[in-house]
């Protein structure tokens, strides 16, 4: 499974995502519409982290990498 | 005078005008711009037919808007409701519902939750940020930005006492409803009067205002600035959750004082990779809401030895009642600060189970009686006088005094110790939750035949929920999640679920065993 999928599943399954599955795109703004609030923020690190084996450096718990799953995309695939 | 909250803003406006009063990133309003703008919704609101009394929802992203909004509320002679954005609409209504709503102060970028509000009683909509292609409901008047500005900026003058309601806060509720607590501009200003020369706020302060509008910790920010003339940094809920963001905001501001609860600053000690002697701006940071872990308090003051600490006591229902000065960095195995004394203007006393007061060191619960006790629960004369009581050592005075529920113990120096509660209630991320209104929640499910929910200590965030669920073979995890999550806020939602077919372990009396549950949590650890 693509990395965007897992994190659209993780966020589907985990951060009851209110909203139609559907408009869960890569540029849906997760911050913005509180998917991801301050619980939300270390579930989704625990989960790069566990199952994606992804370290992330708290330089980068920023919410630049997390406004959308395009930006957590990208900043798994820069540190791979 | 120094009355009423809205008086606050009045006065260092006279005062200051030109000083800073509000900032939210790259915007800020200076003292009159702020009270101008106040003026305009407030005199929005009577056109609207707001009257003295009245109760205004407000319904938005907290922001200068919002805040705006707080003062023409009570301007106009209403007090204000907070209703967070981030709730299920269900929930929202609901408040709407509850205290007779009319009048809501919104964002147009929540007007997909507009209908139901409206259909709720909110037959008055007023936006800022909305124009003439804004849609109104079906059946409800938009008031948008062009009303606003075409209203006058001059106070309407609405007379007010202190005793009238400035604004409800509503809390979780353990029949499964929030209930709404009534707080009048006295008892917000005992608390805001006390703290402002406690902690030596002036007009030079720069506050951060952390906590969500609908909880009682942003009446310190708001109007403790406002009284002393300081200005007030408003921190933006997104950036809440990355302690990298709070530290930058600290720094590139020079914040000098801080109130937050201690789960965000738990999480500034593990991520915001601090050194001793960061932040130097910064005098003073207040924490309230819940324990702080005394690991975690230890290191925080070790990194900012120039900084005091004091922890503030006190339910919504009488906002801080009691406070503490940390003296000097605790041991990181020593038992949680202290909640401290009574503050100016509150008396506070403990009381056995026989209800006779308790002698220092004698364990009971914590009575509050004073200036800050509110006045009661909306609509509801019977929950209100359950704990809300007369004072039953108060002779001939007719005072009443609130039963907190919580468990206190006076040490020899006076000052109290907190044990914890005698009911429910619990404390997650400083969020207070009535583990009821969860398991309402949760039974109302047609697969569900009976549920608790319990909560399990964890030593960064107070508890973590978990929901032990007794079900029909069909229902799902996923399922549970989404149900619930359409009737409770999300940070009720329990992090872990058991799901079973089998019944749940009961007493002889055959309630469910929490007990045993619990235990086995424990075990598990």
């Amino acid at each position: 499974m693509s990395a965007d999928q897992q994190i659209r599943d993780f966020i589907v399954g985990e951060l009851q995502f209110q909203g139609k599955p559907e408009d869960l795109t890569d540029d849906y703004p997760l911050l913005e519409n509180e998917v991801i609030d301050s619980m939300g923020i270390f579930q989704i690190v625990s989960f790069l982290e566990s199952d994606l084996g992804v370290e992330v450096d708290d330089d980068e718990l920023v919410p630049d990498n997390f406004a959308t799953i395009k930006s957590i995309v990208g900043l798994i695939a820069a540190k791979k | 005078m120094n009355d009423l909250l809205h008086q606050l803003l009045e006065n260092s406006t006279a005062r200051t005008p030109d000083h800073a009063a509000i900032v939210d990133g790259d915007r800020s309003l200076t003292y009159r711009e702020l009270d101008q703008a106040a003026n305009r919704v407030a005199n929005t609101l009577i056109g609207a037919g707001v009257n003295r009394g009245d109760r205004v929802g407000v319904f938005a992203q907290k922001g200068i808007e919002t805040v705006v909004s707080l003062y023409g509320a009570m301007k106009a002679g209403a007090a204000y409701v907070p209703i967070d954005p981030a709730s299920p609409p269900v929930r929202a209504a609901y408040i709407v519902e509850n205290c007779g709503i009319r009048h809501l102060v919104t964002s147009a970028k929540l007007a997909n939750a507009w209908g139901e509000l409206s259909a709720a009683g909110a037959t008055t909509i007023i936006a800022h940020d909305a124009d003439e292609a804004t849609a109104a409901p079906h059946g409800a008047d938009l008031l948008d930005a062009g009303d606003i500005n075409a209203s006058s900026d001059k106070s309407p003058d609405v007379a007010v006492i202190d005793e009238d309601l400035a604004v409800m806060l509503y809390t979780s509720g353990s029949t499964g409803q929030p209930k709404g607590v009534m707080l009048s501009h006295r008892n917000v200003m005992t608390f805001v009067k006390w703290a402002v020369e406690e902690y030596g706020i002036t007009a030079d302060d720069k506050l951060t205002q952390m906590a969500p509008l609908h909880f009682d910790l942003s009446t310190f920010d708001l109007y403790g600035a406002a009284f002393a003339g300081a200005t007030v940094h408003m921190v933006p809920r997104r950036a809440i959750m990355f302690p990298m963001e709070i530290r930058n905001l600290i720094e590139n501001n020079d914040i000098t004082v801080m109130y937050a609860v201690p789960s965000i600053l738990t999480m500034m000690v593990d991520h915001a990779k601090m050194t001793v002697g960061d932040l130097p701006s910064l005098k003073t940071i207040l924490f309230a809401g819940e324990v702080f872990p005394t690991k975690y308090l230890s290191r925080l003051m070790h990194l900012v030895p120039h900084v005091a600490f004091a922890n503030l006591y006190g339910p919504t229902e009488t906002n801080v009642c009691t406070a503490y000065r940390v003296p000097a960095p605790p041991d990181e195995d020593a038992p949680p600060a202290s909640i401290g004394k009574a503050i100016a203007n509150v008396d506070t006393f403990v009381v056995t189970d026989e209800g006779t007061l308790a002698e220092p060191g004698t364990p009971g619960e914590l009575f509050v009686r004073g200036g800050s006790v509110m006045k009661g629960y909306w609509g509801d004369a019977e929950r209100t006088a359950r704990t809300r009581i007369p004072n039953p050592f108060g002779g001939e005075l007719d005072d009443p005094v609130y039963k907190t529920g919580d468990l206190v113990i006076e040490e020899p120096d006076g000052n109290y110790t907190f044990l914890g509660r005698r009911d429910a209630q619990i404390k997650s991320r400083g969020y207070r939750i009535e583990l009821g209104e969860i398991e309402t929640a949760i039974n109302a499910h047609i697969s569900v035949v009976e549920c608790a929910v319990i909560a399990i200590p964890d030593d960064k965030i107070t508890n973590r929920i978990k929901a032990v669920v007794s079900a029909a073979e069909d229902l799902t995890r996923p399922s549970l999640m989404q149900f619930i999550a359409e009737r409770i806020p999300k940070y009720m939602i329990p992090g872990e679920f058991d799901i079973r077919t089998e019944t749940l372990p009961k007493t002889s009396t055959g309630k469910i065993d929490r007990k045993s549950l619990e235990s086995s949590e424990l075990e598990e650890k």
